[in-house]
C-alpha cells in the first residue's frame, strides 16, 4: 500500500490522466486506478467524490447525468480546457520529481 | 427476503438525517452503491452481502459530508476575493512548495506598475484638484468635503512617513520571517488592489462633491 499522503498527492492528477483519455465515472475511476497500480493504489470509495466536485468547482473539468440501463442514472465526467492546462503543469512538476529520483538511484547501482 | 432498493432508500434516509443532505450528491453516491453491488453479485456474493460491503466501503456520512463541506461556499468566496486581487487559486493550493513561488522581484514589481498610475494620479488630485473642489464646498456655502475625502488627504500629508513605514516593514519581513514567501504574494496583491479601490473611490467622492456644489456656486454668483 502506497502512503496516505503520496495518495493524496497523486488524487488530482491521476484523475485528470484518466479523464484526458476520455470520460469516465467515480467508480470506474477507481476500478481503473486499483488495475493500474496492481491494487496497489485503493481510494476510499465515498472520498473520491468530494474530490471530483472541488476539481468541478476549479473549472477543471465538467459533468453530466446519462441515463444507462433500466432507468438508472450515472453522473459522468470529462475534462475541460483548464484541466488540460492543470494536467500538463503536474505533469510536468511530477516529472521533475520522477527524473530526480531516476537519476538518483541509476548513480547508486553502478 | 431482502429488498435492494428498499435497503437503498434507507440507507439514503439515514445518510440525509447525519448530514449528507444535497440530493445530487446522494444520486451519485447511490449510483456507486449500485455499481460495486453488481460488481460484488458478478462474483457470487449474496445482494444483502454485496449492499453490506458497498454500504462499508462508501464511508459513513459525517466523514463525506467533512469533506463536501470543503468544497462549498467558503472556498469558493475566498477565490472569488483572491481572484479579484489577480491571483488564481492554484496558487494557493500549491503554496506550500515554495519552487512554486513567485520571485520576490517580480511580486514587487508588479505591486509597483499596478499602483503607479493610482499614486500618480492621487499625488495630481492632491495638487490640483483637491484646492478647487474645497475652493467650490466654501464658496458654495461654506461646506466641508466628506469625511473620507478628509482621511485620505491626512493620510497623504504623512504619505512619505507611511511609504516609509510600509517598505520598513516589509524589509523586516523579507529579513526576519520564514514564512513571508508563501504570503507575499497574496498580501502584496491585497494591498495594491485595496489601494487602487481607496484612491479611485476617493476620486470619484471628490467629483461627485464638486458636481454637487457647482449649481449652488452658480446661485451664489447671480
Amino acid at each position: 500500500m502506497l502512503a496516505k499522503e503520496l495518495v493524496a498527492a497523486s488524487t488530482e492528477p491521476l484523475i485528470l490522466s484518466l479523464l484526458s483519455k476520455g470520460e469516465s465515472y467515480g467508480y470506474a475511476l477507481i476500478q481503473e486506478v486499483k488495475r493500474l497500480s496492481g491494487d496497489r493504489i485503493e481510494w476510499t470509495d465515498g472520498m473520491l467524490y468530494p474530490v471530483l466536485h472541488r476539481m468541478e468547482e476549479n473549472g477543471w473539468i465538467k459533468a453530466r447525468w446519462v441515463e444507462i440501463e433500466n432507468g438508472r442514472k450515472r453522473k459522468y465526467y470529462s475534462i475541460k480546457k483548464d484541466g488540460h492546462h492543470a494536467l500538463k503543469e503536474k505533469r510536468e512538476q511530477w516529472a521533475v520529481i520522477s527524473s530526480v529520483f531516476k537519476s538518483l538511484w541509476k548513480e547508486q547501482h553502478v | 427476503m431482502f429488498d435492494l432498493d428498499q435497503a437503498i432508500a434507507e440507507w439514503r434516509r439515514q445518510m440525509a438525517a447525519e448530514g449528507l443532505k444535497s440530493r445530487e450528491v446522494l444520486d451519485e453516491l447511490e449510483s456507486h452503491l449500485r455499481d460495486e453491488i453488481e460488481q460484488q453479485d458478478l462474483a457470487g456474493a449474496s445482494r444483502e452481502q454485496a449492499f453490506e460491503n458497498a454500504v462499508q466501503q462508501i464511508g459513513c456520512a459525517a466523514a463525506l459530508e467533512g469533506e463536501f463541506a470543503k468544497v462549498g461556499t467558503r472556498t469558493s468566496v475566498k477565490n472569488a476575493v483572491l481572484a479579484l486581487a489577480g491571483i488564481p487559486n492554484q496558487y494557493i493550493d500549491e503554496s506550500m512548495n515554495r519552487s512554486n513561488l513567485e520571485p520576490r522581484w517580480a511580486t514587487y514589481t508588479k505591486a509597483t506598475a499596478f499602483l503607479a498610475p493610482a499614486v500618480c494620479l492621487w499625488a495630481l488630485s492632491i495638487l490640483y484638484v483637491v484646492p478647487k473642489v474645497q475652493q467650490i464646498c466654501l464658496e458654495a456655502g461654506g461646506y466641508r468635503l466628506p469625511g473620507f475625502v478628509r482621511v485620505m488627504i491626512g493620510l497623504s500629508e504623512h504619505g512619505v512617513l507611511i511609504c516609509g513605514a510600509i517598505v520598513l516593514l516589509l524589509g523586516l519581513l523579507e529579513w526576519r520571517s520564514t514564512a513571508w514567501p508563501r504570503y507575499r504574494r497574496a498580501t502584496v496583491g491585497v494591498g495594491t488592489f485595496v489601494l487602487n479601490s481607496v484612491v479611485l473611490v476617493s476620486i470619484f467622492i471628490l467629483v461627485i462633491v464638486a458636481l454637487t456644489y457647482a449649481p449652488a456656486l452658480f446661485r451664489h454668483g447671480k
